[in-house]
This record gives C-alpha cells, sequence and structure tokens, in this order.
C-alpha cells in the first residue's frame, strides 16, 4: 500500500518538474519571435522664441526588447521641418551633484528582454536646431533605426515643460 | 596605559570631525543644511523683465536659486517641474514669502524674454535672470557652482554642464542649504518651511 503511495508520488512530482521545465523551455523559444516596441514617447514641448539662437529639446520614450538578442538604437529622424540636427544623449549626474550631458557614442544599447527608458536624468534623443515651436498636443514622427535593421516610426506627443515622465519613478503631477 | 592610549584616540577623533561646515538634517532629507550658514555677496544680474535683477532685493524671503540653460531639456525643465509641484503644497502665506529664480548661465542663447518665456510656463511668480560672463563666474564662486561650455562635434549646437543643485538663500540674506537634483516637492517644502520658520 505505501509503496503504491510513494510510487503515485513521485510519478506526480517528475510530472511537474517535467511541465515546469518544458514551460520555462518553450518561454525561451516563445522570445526568438518576439519583438522592438516602443511606447510611451514623447517631446517636451519648446518655448516661443522671437531670436535666431538655436532651439534644443528633447524625446523620451520606452523601448522594450523582447527579441532575446542585444540591439543598439543607432539613430533617430525627423522632418527637417521640425529639427534639422537630430542626436542620442545621455545625462550623468555625478557625486558632486554636477549634470553633463553628452552624445552617445556607438548608440543608446537595448539589451536582450529589457526595457530601456529614455527619460529625463538618462539617455534621450536631443532635437537641435529646433525649426518651429512645438506646442503640448501636438505629435511629432519619430524614426528610430536599430543595428538589427529594425526600422521603427513612432508618434511622439508633444508635452509641457514641465513633463516628467517615468523618472525614476517620479511620475507626473 | 590602556585608558591613556583610548583617550588620545579619542581626542584625534573628535577633532577630525572639527566644528566648521556642515551638518546633515534629519537623516530623510536628501542635501545639506550649513551650519553656520555661508555668507554670500550680494549680486546684479538682469532679470526675466529685462530690468536689474539684485538677489538683496529679496531679502526677506526664502529664495530658491538655480543655475541651469535652456538648451537642456533634461535636468532643468523637470527641477522646475518639481518646484512647481512644491509651490503646491505650501499655503498661500507660506508660497508669498519664497522665490524660486532661475539663473542662466548660458548668456549667449538665453536672453532675459526667452527665460521670462521659460520660467513662466511654471508659474507666473517664477524669476529668471542672466548677465555677463564675469558677474556670473563671481557669482558661482560664491554659490560653489560649477558650470562649464563644452563644445562639440556640432556646427549648431554646444552643451553647458553645471551643478544640477538649488540653492536655498535664507530670508537673512545668506546660503543656508544646497539641496540636491531630484530632490522632490515633499523634502524641499519641508526645507522651505524650516527656513521660513527660522
Amino acid at each position: 500500500m505505501r509503496t503504491r503511495l510513494l510510487f503515485a508520488f513521485a510519478s506526480a512530482l517528475i510530472i511537474v518538474i517535467a511541465t515546469a521545465l518544458i514551460a520555462i523551455a518553450l518561454d525561451d523559444k516563445g522570445d526568438a519571435d518576439g519583438a522592438l516596441t516602443v511606447n510611451d514617447a514623447w517631446v517636451r514641448e519648446t518655448i516661443p522664441v522671437d531670436d535666431d539662437a538655436g532651439v534644443v529639446t528633447g524625446a523620451f520614450m520606452q523601448i522594450k526588447n523582447t527579441t532575446g538578442a542585444t540591439d543598439t538604437l543607432v539613430s533617430t529622424a525627423v522632418d527637417p521641418a521640425i529639427a534639422t540636427v537630430v542626436e542620442l544623449h545621455e545625462t550623468v549626474v555625478d557625486v558632486n551633484d554636477r549634470m553633463q550631458m553628452r552624445p552617445v557614442e556607438g548608440g543608446i544599447p537595448i539589451p536582450a528582454n529589457t526595457t530601456v527608458d529614455l527619460k529625463p536624468g538618462g539617455y534621450h534623443v536631443m532635437l537641435i536646431d529646433v525649426q518651429r515651436t512645438l506646442t503640448p498636443g501636438e505629435t511629432v514622427i519619430l524614426t528610430l533605426t536599430f543595428e538589427s535593421g529594425t526600422v521603427i516610426t513612432v508618434e511622439a506627443e508633444v508635452r509641457e515643460l514641465g513633463a516628467m515622465g517615468n523618472m525614476n519613478g517620479m511620475g507626473g503631477e | 596605559m590602556r585608558y591613556r592610549a583610548l583617550l588620545i584616540v579619542l581626542a584625534f577623533g573628535l577633532a577630525a570631525c572639527g566644528t566648521e561646515g556642515i551638518v546633515t538634517p534629519e537623516p530623510t532629507l536628501p542635501g545639506t543644511l550649513l551650519d553656520p550658514p555661508k555668507v554670500v555677496g550680494d549680486f546684479t544680474l538682469t532679470g526675466q523683465d529685462g530690468e536689474p535683477f539684485t538677489l538683496g532685493d529679496l531679502r526677506g524671503n526664502v529664495v530658491v536659486l538655480y543655475f541651469g540653460y535652456l538648451s537642456c531639456p533634461d535636468v532643468c525643465p523637470t527641477t522646475f517641474g518639481i518646484y512647481r509641484q512644491t509651490v503646491a503644497r505650501l499655503d498661500e502665506a507660506e508660497a508669498a514669502q519664497v522665490r524660486f529664480v532661475f539663473i542662466s548661465v548660458d548668456p549667449l542663447r538665453d536672453t532675459p524674454t526667452r527665460i521670462a518665456n521659460y520660467v513662466h510656463a511654471f508659474h507666473p511668480d517664477f524669476l529668471g535672470a542672466t548677465g555677463d560672463d564675469a558677474t556670473l563666474r563671481t557669482i558661482a564662486r560664491d554659490f560653489g557652482v560649477f558650470y562649464q561650455r563644452v563644445d562639440y562635434d556640432n556646427d549648431v549646437n554646444y552643451l553647458v554642464d553645471h551643478t544640477a543643485s538649488s540653492f536655498i538663500v535664507g530670508r537673512e540674506g545668506n546660503l543656508r542649504a544646497v539641496v540636491p537634483y531630484g530632490t522632490l516637492p515633499d523634502a524641499l517644502a519641508r526645507y522651505l518651511r524650516l527656513l521660513l520658520a527660522d
């Protein structure tokens, strides 16, 4: 009697473990069909100017990579009627609370199976030599090119000057 | 014998701490309350209305100073967004005695008009100022602010590295606190209340 019970228990355990292992394996394989997706893309509004000095603003977004392979955002483009120069930058605040922004050499890495946040205080797209005032509610089309060859077009909404997006969990107002 | 050695070590330890400088306030508040307060020189820049802006004219108020530039799409606007949220946490009487000032360390691009449009996009009572490089350098040295233009491989843009902290001047005109970038509105409001009560 006891032997039979033991046998049943052992079988059940093996089935449970096997199912779990299969599920894990399948899950990994599933990611090979994954994708790069961009969410919550936004551009900070620009203040109206009546002079010729350049205007600069930033674009932010979340890039989710479920492809199982690391990729890199190598460039972003926008209609030249919006801005004539677009760069990828990173903000670093050091231990002395000094802020530095620098162009990112080689592009922004998007590791496999992660979401990279382009947000205030970190990576962001710089729109430079902005040609006209961008006001909240408008949409700016951004074209993102990745090292893998993937090209994604996003509609980024223009948000007000103090918008924070997903900044370090601070959220909105 | 053993006790003497211990006393000597203790004495050195206390001496090493020193008496001047810096007291960290209640552990939950980031940044530093300066003890004693730092005496800073008065200064005059050009305000966002094109008129002279003199720090001393704000005596009696708690003044939050921020040194940045308008072509900064990131740290500067988010800080002023935080300032706006901070004002919302103060009552009317408190808010009436606090001033937020954006000092641009990029006078080449940041004209008073631009500065006005910028600060007023956050709050109608926010102030801004800029001036010539020599004056800005003096103020920066006095407050312990770092800023540096950075040219890079680009014809139409340059960057400005700068200290991202908020510098809080008390009602008596001395520098009372330095608060790091990213300090949340609740913490900032607590600093302001502390100094308003002083």
